[in-house]
């Protein structure tokens, strides 16, 4: 289950570094850079996904019949 | 790192429909914990009734797929699916593979994942948990009151 590759550019993000390193170990990056991509991608895709299933249960149609 | 959580049918299928549970499966993904079986997402699919439902389940799918929050049997799965059928069976007596399939191979993703499994069918989880567990594999069942 690859993730996708995206286009990175370099930002200057004022960070505090303790919860960076502890942001890098909970999820287990080789580096912070990899650390807060993948905070940033798994927020972004359960958002995403949770509106896409808030849509289904707006329309209210799915398991009807 | 916190326990990834898999919910059932018996849990989404109310969830979409109707909002039933709403608190327990919206935190899931606000924690981003939420575990996706392709077994439960077969379900899922099979509860589709418009284009639009289905569009919108193809999203959240493939979400969750490009943030590494789906699990899928393994081969070996099927083969421990039909083990565990007639372990019951030999027990138990005679049971229908095709009733029980699905919720097994829910069960092995839930412990391949190292996942919290969340289910209303608290009872037919916790026998495939109990015969699971008589081959080292350890599911925790959470169960959801209806």
């Amino acid at each position: 289950m690859a993730r996708h590759p995206h286009r990175v550019v370099k930002k200057t993000l004022r960070l505090d570094p303790d919860k960076l390193a502890q942001l890098q170990r909970l999820l287990q990056t080789t580096n912070a850079s990899e650390a807060v991509r993948q905070a940033i991608d798994d927020t972004l895709a359960y958002s995403e996904a949770l509106q896409a299933a808030q849509r289904i249960q707006r329309r209210g149609t799915f398991a009807r019949d | 790192m916190p326990l990834l959580q898999l919910f059932d049918s018996s849990v989404l299928i109310p969830w979409l429909r109707t909002r039933h549970y709403d608190a327990l499966v919206t935190t899931a993904f606000a924690s981003r914990r939420f575990l996706l079986s392709t077994v439960v997402g077969m379900e899922l699919y099979a509860g589709t009734r418009s284009r639009g439902d289905k569009q919108d389940l193809d999203r959240m799918v493939r979400a969750l797929t490009e943030v590494g929050r789906v699990v899928s049997p393994e081969p070996e799965d099927f083969y421990t699916a039909g083990q565990m059928v007639a372990m019951y069976t030999r027990r138990y007596g005679q049971i229908v593979l095709r009733d029980h399939a699905q919720d097994i191979l829910i069960a092995l993703g839930a412990w391949r994942a190292r996942a919290e499994l969340f289910t209303v069918n608290q009872q037919d989880m916790e026998r495939w948990q109990g015969l699971l567990r008589r081959t080292g594999k350890r599911v925790t069942i959470r169960a959801v009151e209806a």
